[in-house]
């Protein structure tokens, strides 16, 4: 048939691993549905075929046409990607308020299309080796990425990066007493490193399918329009609270409590100021990053 | 473009430019400009390539450095040299006995430096004038210098233990205790050989007399401060025979054992992570030389000399480090995006595919991929063939090591040990040319190579020990899980 | 001409020689450093939260900044098992088309840079880590060192600075 396009397809984590089954899962449905209109060719994924944090850079210049990745990891290509997450409104509403929009437009300054979020794993938790009463963080190292350097270190905490390979040594040897991470990804070694989990989360972990501007003008309406469907379902499927996440979760609290680990829960005025300056403190960094469209997309998407 | 093609070219690029005589950090980046051009999208592949090489330089081969800097400090200060002087002294009348001194030597040292290099170096430097003075055969006498340097790469630290596990995103200080018995193991091999031979063939290594009427000296202690003796003391009793023969080894050997407790130490109990035990080690090392400089002025006692310990030497250490460094790192560089090309071309998943077809067993894997490192490891060198079989071997989800469930640290001590085979394995073995470059007199190549046999040997017993018993290399490591 | 020619050499020796000094510091700095921070984090009073960042930033600009210096140390490792059974004839032939080989190579490396350097600067990227150098100044000095090596390979022809002679002691570098 000579009307099916191939593209090219990559992931920013590597094929068959967790944070990657996702956006697999998305080609795999475009596949099948596009039989004889389009289809994606996955050429690999991060770091095998290249760094994830090159990887949407090199989509956007037209090294791949589609690549599915989190803002975490572009981040170098436009400096408002971390609003995606800081956000607690459902996909349909950050449609509707014109969020996204907004978003999209500034990654179609830099040739990229928005598609849509195929996955979320739920909010961020700061994970310890030691007790804490209170949202203060002074005395405490804390493994970070640059999802929530800002946040940690406001609340007083000292602050090393790392990459997440590193995390369970650096647990386990006692040079940090704690990091972030989302409770839906949590790799189960980490168990035996982590005392507490404290509630409650903060952010939220997205993944995006995005997809080369000149590409997707390249492609029909029809070929355009299997991969938006594909894209908007997951995005309606993965709704904060959906029943698959909040199985997934309720299946790694049972995961926790087997292995002794307790529950921090703040409450109260310490639950709100702890809420708050996690959002305060991201949304300040953001700002700082893009006066221009930082205050508009505060607006919209927090 | 066909895997095995995309295979051959990119191979065949690295091979050809590396046996031209081209540095192999230039080959690979030869075969990464030809590979990111077909495989990874053309010119804009081309225009990434830059900042590929900066992600592939991390933190993560910090160690690598610091490793190198802890043997270096030991080297330039001379103190490496007076520990095997003090080895030389306990080690009494035993067949090949200049053989044995090396072996222990070497092992020893082999704990306190990260570099093969610079363990051949001291050994052969301090012992083999000697050794050719009493009449040593060169079978005996180079064989177990050059196979000793090798045991530096298996015994923390070990530059190179890092650079595997670090590249391949493993447990560092896993590796770095698994090196531990295999390579205590393999000193002990060659001692026994060593000692066997000569009483078998006494006339490789002629029996002598050490030289030895240092021991009836009486033994002094001055100390001084300043300029003025404020203590002095002589013994010239009985024991000072023993004291005599005794008090180097304690002087020199304790001390510097505290370098490795604080490296294997602060590694097993889980204190300090590779880097952090690296740079610790460091510290303790310049600490040790500081102690023994003690001893050029402050404290004098007969038959122990001091360390030479001033700015000089300590930045000939790091001049030294940062060469061996930035040849190796710039090595990496190259080989990462080497890597990400192969993997991008299909190359990497067309052999795997290939052969899960074959319908091989874990072992027959594990024994294949041994012999394709043994064979490269005739002809290169041990970062580039380590680089050049890691991307199919164990990087990533789609290598052997993921696909047939293979142990993770039993194949890195595996492949650590046939890098240690290659080093003596003709035509290009490093440690055969050092030989040859410190030998005080007149071998050939051929020669060289003759007396490191029994040796290589030795070291494919321990290989096919290893291979039969896993646990010989797994037991100590799974202790820090 | 000449003396222009070699005042330009001994100006690039003189460069490399000094990324070299900057590597040998920075690794000092890092042995010292990284203990002292443990120190400090063992003691719950803090933590140099810059540290590994610079120095990933330090290893990758020393390794680009000293590859020149190492090559004109001879401290690259190489293969000679092929140019060693070469007669003296057929090794200089090689070394000749060795040199200008390298010198494209590094002359291509060095355009590749630079186009990357112009690339980010327009993107203006920048790393999403704590400690940000902006892209465009890292690949620029990848750039840069590959126009250091192209350099020194075409002064290796000139002067006839032979890969492989006595003073090449690439086989006593390696672990
Ligand atoms: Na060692
Ligand atoms: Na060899």
């Amino acid at each position: 048939l000579s009307s099916e396009v191939t593209i090219k397809g990559a992931s920013c984590f590597p094929i068959g691993s967790p944070p990657g089954r996702p956006f697999e899962g998305v080609v795999k449905e475009i596949n099948s549905r596009g039989k004889g209109v389009i289809q994606v060719k996955l050429m690999g994924g991060a770091p095998a075929i290249g760094s994830p944090f090159t990887l949407t850079q090199k989509m956007s210049r037209g090294a791949y046409d589609i690549v599915g990745c989190t803002e975490a990891y572009y981040g170098n290509v436009i400096p408002e990607a971390p609003v995606v997450r800081l956000t607690s409104k459902p996909a349909a509403e950050l449609r509707k308020n014109g969020a996204i929009a907004y978003f999209a437009k500034l990654l179609a300054a830099k040739n990229i299309h928005y598609v849509g979020r195929h996955n979320d794993f739920g909010p961020f938790h700061l994970w310890l080796s030691k007790k804490i009463d209170k949202p203060d963080l002074t005395g405490l190292n804390l493994r970070v990425a640059p999802v929530y350097t800002a946040f940690f270190k406001k609340l007083g905490a000292t602050v090393q990066t790392a990459p997440m390979p590193k995390i369970y040594t650096l647990m386990e040897n006692n040079t940090v007493q704690g990091f972030g991470w989302p409770a839906g990804a949590f790799a189960p070694p980490w168990v035996k490193v982590t005392k507490y989990k404290v509630n409650p989360g903060f952010y939220t972990a997205p993944l995006q399918t995005l997809v080369n501007l000149k590409s997707w003008e390249a492609l029909n309406s029809k070929q355009q329009a299997i991969i938006t469907k594909v894209v908007m379902e997951k995005e309606a499927a993965t709704e904060p609270g959906n029943a698959s996440l909040a199985a997934h979760l309720k299946k790694n609290e049972a995961m926790f409590a087997k292995g002794g680990m307790k529950t921090i829960e703040f409450t109260g005025a310490d639950r709100e100021y702890w809420s708050k300056t996690a959002m305060d403190e991201a949304w300040r960094e953001v700002k700082e990053r893009s006066p221009k469209h930082g205050p508009a997309l505060e607006k919209l998407f927090r | 473009m066909e895997w095995y093609l995309a295979l051959l070219l990119m191979l065949g690029t690295v091979c050809v430019a590396m046996f031209l005589g081209l540095p192999v950090a230039l080959a690979f980046f030869a075969a990464n400009v030809l590979g990111t051009f077909l495989f990874i999208n053309g010119d804009i592949g081309l225009v990434f390539m830059a900042m590929e090489f900066n992600n592939a330089i991390n933190f993560g081969l910090a160690p690598i450095a610091l490793f190198l800097l802890m043997g270096e400090i030991l080297l330039h200060t001379g103190v490496a040299f007076k520990a095997i002087g003090a080895i030389d002294r306990i080690i009494s009348r035993v067949p090949g006995r200049l053989s044995i001194v090396s072996i222990v030597g070497g092992t020893v040292f082999s704990s306190l430096s990260g570099s093969t290099i610079a363990n051949t170096a001291i050994l052969g430097s301090v012992l083999l004038p000697d050794m050719i003075k009493r009449g040593y055969k060169p079978t005996i006498a180079m064989g177990p210098i050059m196979a000793v340097g090798g045991i530096a790469m298996l015994i923390p630290p070990s530059a190179l233990a890092v650079l595997l596990a670090s590249i391949a995103e493993q447990s560092v200080a896993q590796l770095l205790i698994a090196g531990i018995i295999p390579g205590i193991l393999m000193a002990l091999l060659f001692f026994a050989y060593v000692i066997g031979r000569c009483v078998i063939d006494p006339t490789l290594a002629p029996s002598y007399t050490p030289d030895e009427s240092y021991l009836n000296e009486p033994i002094t202690l001055t100390m001084n401060f300043g300029n003025k003796g404020i203590f002095n003391i002589t013994y010239n009793g009985t024991a000072k025979r023993t004291i005599n023969r005794l008090l180097p080894f304690l002087i020199y050997i304790l001390p510097l054992s505290i370098i490795f407790i604080v490296v294997v130490g602060s590694i097993f109990f889980k204190i300090a992570a590779p880097t952090e035990a690296a740079a610790l080690g460091c510290i303790s090392a310049l600490g040790a030389c500081y102690f023994f400089k003690l001893f050029n002025k402050t404290v004098k006692i007969t038959g122990i000399e001091g360390a030479d310990f001033s700015f000089k030497e300590i930045w000939k250490a790091l001049i030294e480090t940062s060469k061996i460094n930035v040849m190796i790192l710039f090595i990496i560089a190259g080989s990462l995006v080497f890597s990400q090309a192969l993997s991008n071309s299909g190359a990497t998943d067309g052999l795997l595919q290939a052969v899960s077809d074959m319908n091989l067993n874990k072992l027959t894997i594990v024994i294949i991929m041994v012999l394709v490192l043994l064979f490269l490891g005739a002809f290169m060198d041990q970062v580039s063939m380590l680089l050049l079989t890691l991307p199919f071997f164990l990087m990533g989800t789609n290598s052997f090591q993921v696909a047939f469930d293979i142990d993770v640290i039993w194949l890195m001590v595996l492949m650590l040990i046939t890098m240690e085979i290659s080093l003596l394995t003709p035509p290009f073995g490093l440690l055969l040319y050092v030989m040859k470059g410190i030998a005080p007199f007149n071998v050939t190549i051929g020669q060289v190579v003759i007396s490191a046999m029994p040796f290589i040997a030795i070291e494919v017993v321990v290989l096919g020990l290893l291979i039969a018993v896993p646990e010989v290399a797994i037991w100590l490591p799974s202790m820090i899980e | 001409m000449n003396t222009f020619l070699d005042k330009l050499e001994r100006a690039s020796i003189n460069l490399a020689q000094f990324f070299a000094a900057l590597v040998a510091i920075s690794i000092g700095l890092a042995a010292i450093l990284i203990p002292l921070n443990l120190l400090i984090i063992k003691l719950n009073i803090g933590s140099m939260w810059w540290l590994n960042g610079s120095i990933e930033y330090a290893l990758y600009f020393g390794v680009f900044g000293g590859a020149t210096w190492v090559l004109q140390q001879g401290a690259h490792v190489r293969v000679d098992v092929v140019t060693a059974s070469l007669s003296a004839e057929a090794g200089k032939q090689l070394d000749f088309f060795i040199n200008i080989f390298g010198a494209a190579l590094c002359v291509f490396l060095c355009i590749y840079g630079a186009r990357a350097g112009v690339m980010e600067f327009i993107d203006g990227t920048i790393p999403d880590k704590d400690l940000r150098v902006p892209n465009w100044i890292v690949v620029s000095f990848f750039s840069f060192s590959f126009a250091m090596l192209a350099i020194e390979f075409l002064f290796r022809m000139r002067t006839n600075r032979v890969l492989g002679t006595k003073s090449d002691k690439s086989s006593e570098v390696g672990f």
